[in-house]
């Protein structure tokens, strides 16, 4: 009797652990107990992937975990829980696969595709800048800018995801702009931000199957609107090319100036919006006839030797009350100058 | 005292008065003549007149030679119009460029300075642009002026200059010369910028100015590139829904087609030899930059992304490329040889709009694979934090010596030349002997003999 109970004890006890470790091969859904994360998320080509192996049910540092590469192994060994892997080019498709071995000889594995997509984001404003001018227009208070995002999803099939097949979800400052989200919407228009001040405006792309997408995101500043004071020249034309210094001595006796107010909320210099406020000496002064953002000085009498002029420059804006730009300038007319150039710049 | 004392005296006084007074008067003359001599310098009196030079430009300066110096030496002072403030930048204006260096781009060389060179004032009043154009053999460089639209041309060999034009056109902001004539643009009285395409005959010496002949295009074309010798045309932009739309046509305009389109604005386009178009976005300082190259059927494909203050000077023959960042710590140029060649980071800091290529042989059989070679005006003091605006506006002018790039080894070397310039626009000649430039400073025109 009691070798029987011995002997069904034993058994009990070995059908027990049997069944214990035959539960742990059975635990539904451990073979998708794992996952990989990826990061970036969305890799531009030649971008170095950080691939981490993630679980909650299984001891990562203390599994044997391999990592393949279109099913070639990549590499392996106790705990190597992340690896690095270099983006391919644009339309590449890479699979990786990461497996852990437990103890007990179950595997686990997850596999993920590292597709590289490229986003940018490009913008432009409307502010103002005169004909010719070299540079970009900068935004500032009171103008649009108009964002656009180039995104290049190519299939690993071939040939790109076509501009009306991408989903565009935009966002400022992390919020989410749904109206003017949506399939196609590459281009997207918002008011500059407020003086001095920057917004973050990024995008997230999306094929529509959701195997493809990108992202990106661009800081945009807002500039406060500079005005530069030029010579006006008969024949030259508007003096782009040398803007007055804050002291400037000149031989005439008369010149024009033309006041040119960059990234202003304007279409022109002398814009309907723009009111353009004179000094000259501390005298208010008007212009007479032409544009209102030029000013003709001078007229001394010879043998008066130089005239000094202290010039100062107000402009506001008829509805943007952000606007803000003005400039000073101390003009000798009629001086001499030691050097061939028209303007001889005096040091502060 | 005796009468005959007092009166010596006298005499000796009314002499001493006469003189006195006699010096004074010439002494006051002297200043007042002075005065107006400078006024009418600034008028333009004196200077050769619009035909013929008198005197011979080619009498230009070299280094450590006498003679007359067209352009004075000029020590970096803030008088030139460089701005100072800026502490150093990382760069430097020869910097190591290892500090702050991307990790990408490999390090270029600096080998020692070549002998001095030579150089030519063709023009010292205002150009709005100018050319090299190759007839009958000949190489000759043609200018617009500014103030009259007027072209002129230059025997580089000879150094005679010759007005080909007598068309008055006031107010030329910009100048395109090609193998036909000449495109001018200014700005009308109403605001809106007028081009003009001209048609120039072969000038020489003794020829007469003629008129301009030619058409206008379409008012407010914001930007235009010549196409190249190949298929000659014009690639050009102009607004259209707020955005911008790329126009490729005939020289004349005709037969246009839209070759690009864009709902932003502020591009710049470049019409290469070779038929590629690319356009990039204007730059400014910090601000992240795009170019791309277009495809015919208008996709776009990048050729330098996301780069702040990014400026490009694409090759006209192949997919060498020079390009320029600029952000607050300062200016970085790069090069590569190729679309598939690892960038470099030149050991000299300027922006990509102060180079000019060497142009390949005009016969495709004698050019020689890897002889990339541009010629970079560099500043000899760090810009400015906000660089790019202060030198588009005309606040500050950079005081540039003149460098040799290997684009492909990325090896640089100084030319010895002096200095003075705030260059920009530079073009180098077909023979490769001649590099003409634009002096900021008061927009005349220079020539920089590289090799006799």
């Amino acid at each position: 009797m009691k070798r029987c109970v011995i002997a069904v004890a034993c058994g009990m006890i070995a059908f027990t652990g049997a069944s214990v470790a035959h539960a742990e091969l059975l635990v539904p859904g451990l073979d998708r107990a794992l996952t990989v994360v990826m990061k970036p998320a969305q890799p531009r080509p030649g971008d170095t992937v950080h691939l981490t192996a993630e679980s909650a049910l299984i001891d990562i540092p203390t599994s044997d975990i391999v990592w393949y590469r279109g099913g070639k192994q990549l590499v392996g060994g106790e705990g190597v829980a992340s690896v690095d892997i270099v983006a391919g080019a644009l339309g590449s498709k890479t699979d990786i696969k990461a497996a852990v071995t437990m103890a007990d000889g179950a595997i686990a594995s997850a596999q993920i595709s590292i597709i590289p997509a490229e986003v940018n984001i490009l913008y432009t404003t409307d502010s103002f800048t005169p004909p010719f001018y070299r540079g970009r227009a900068l935004p500032s208070a009171g103008t649009v800018v108009r964002f656009l995002a180039v995104a290049r999803l190519k299939r690993p099939t071939g040939g790109l995801v076509p501009d009306r097949d991408i989903v565009y979800t935009w966002r400022r400052d992390g919020q989410v702009l749904g109206g003017v989200s949506g399939r196609g919407r590459s281009s997207i228009e918002i008011p500059s931000p407020f003086p001095k001040s920057a917004s973050v405006l990024s995008v997230d792309v999306r094929d529509e199957s959701g195997t493809l997408g990108g992202s990106a995101n661009v800081d945009v500043v807002a500039v406060k609107p500079v005005v530069r004071l030029y010579e006006d020249h008969p024949l030259f034309g508007i003096r782009y090319e040398r803007a007055l210094d804050t002291t400037t001595t000149i031989s005439e006796k008369e010149m024009t100036f033309a006041a040119v107010p960059y990234f202003a909320s304007a279409r022109r210099a002398a814009d309907n919006l723009l009111s353009y406020d004179w000094t000259v000496n501390d005298t208010p002064v008007q212009t007479s006839g032409g544009a209102k953002n030029e000013l003709t000085l001078g007229g001394a009498r010879e043998g008066t030797g130089s005239d000094r002029a202290h010039l100062t420059l107000s402009i506001s804006h008829a509805t943007n009350v952000f606007f803000d730009a003005a400039g000073a300038w101390n003009i000798v007319l009629g001086g001499t100058t030691d050097s061939q150039n028209v303007f001889r710049r005096s040091s502060q | 005292m005796s009468m005959r004392a007092y009166v010596t005296f006298g005499a000796v006084l009314a002499l001493a008065v006469i003189l006195g007074g006699l010096v004074g008067w010439y002494l006051f003359l002297h200043s007042r003549t002075k005065a107006i001599e400078e006024v009418d310098a600034a008028r333009g009196f004196g200077m050769a007149a619009p035909m013929a030079f008198g005197g011979n430009p080619l009498a230009g300066s070299s280094v450590g030679g006498g003679g007359n110096a067209a352009y004075p030496p000029s020590p970096v002072s803030a008088s030139r119009g460089t701005d100072i403030r800026s502490p150093l930048s990382s760069a430097g204006a020869f910097g190591d460029g290892a500090a702050g260096a991307p990790t990408a781009p490999r390090e270029g060389t600096t080998t020692a300075a070549s002998s001095p060179k030579r150089l030519i004032h063709p023009a010292r009043m205002p150009v709005a642009g100018f050319g090299f154009i190759s007839r009958s053999g000949a190489t000759r460089l043609y200018y617009a002026e500014r103030a009259t639209g007027y072209v002129f041309s230059v025997n580089l060999g000879g150094g005679e200059v010759s007005r080909v034009t007598n068309t008055l056109r006031p107010k030329i902001y910009e100048a395109l010369f090609d193998e036909s004539g000449v495109i001018e643009r200014g700005i009308a009285d109403d605001g809106s910028v007028e081009t003009f395409v001209g048609t120039l005959g072969v000038a020489t010496p003794t020829s007469t100015a003629i008129a301009l002949g030619g058409s206008p295009l379409e008012k407010n074309i914001s930007a235009i590139s010549i196409v190249g010798a190949a298929q000659p045309g014009i690639f050009y932009l102009r607004a259209k829904d707020g955005g911008t739309e790329g126009i490729i046509a005939r020289r004349d305009g005709a037969k246009g087609k839209t070759a690009f389109a864009s709902p932003l604005t502020d591009w710049r386009p470049y019409a290469l030899a070779d038929g590629r178009l690319i356009v990039a976005q204007k730059a400014a300082t910090n601000v992240s930059g795009f170019a791309y190259e277009v495809a015919k059927n208008g996709t776009l494909s990048p050729v330098a992304a996301e780069m702040p203050g990014l400026i490009i000077l694409p090759h006209t023959w192949v997919s060498a490329l020079i390009w320029s960042s600029s952000d607050a710590g300062g200016t970085a140029l790069f090069a590569r040889g190729s679309a598939a060649a690892e960038p470099r980071r030149l050991p000299i800091a300027t922006v990509a709009e102060k180079c000019a290529w060497v142009p390949p042989p005009a016969d495709a059989s004698s050019r020689k694979p890897g002889a990339l070679v541009a010629y970079c005006a560099v500043p000899r003091t760090p810009p400015s934090p906000h660089f790019l605006e202060e030198w588009y506006q005309g606040v500050l002018h950079t005081d540039d010596a003149w460098w040799r790039v290997d684009a492909a080894s990325g090896s640089v070397e100084p030319l010895k030349t002096s200095g003075g310039w705030d260059a920009r626009d530079p073009a180098i000649d077909p023979s490769g002997r001649f590099l003409a430039f634009i002096d900021g400073n008061d927009d005349s025109l220079w020539v920089l003999i590289l090799a006799q």
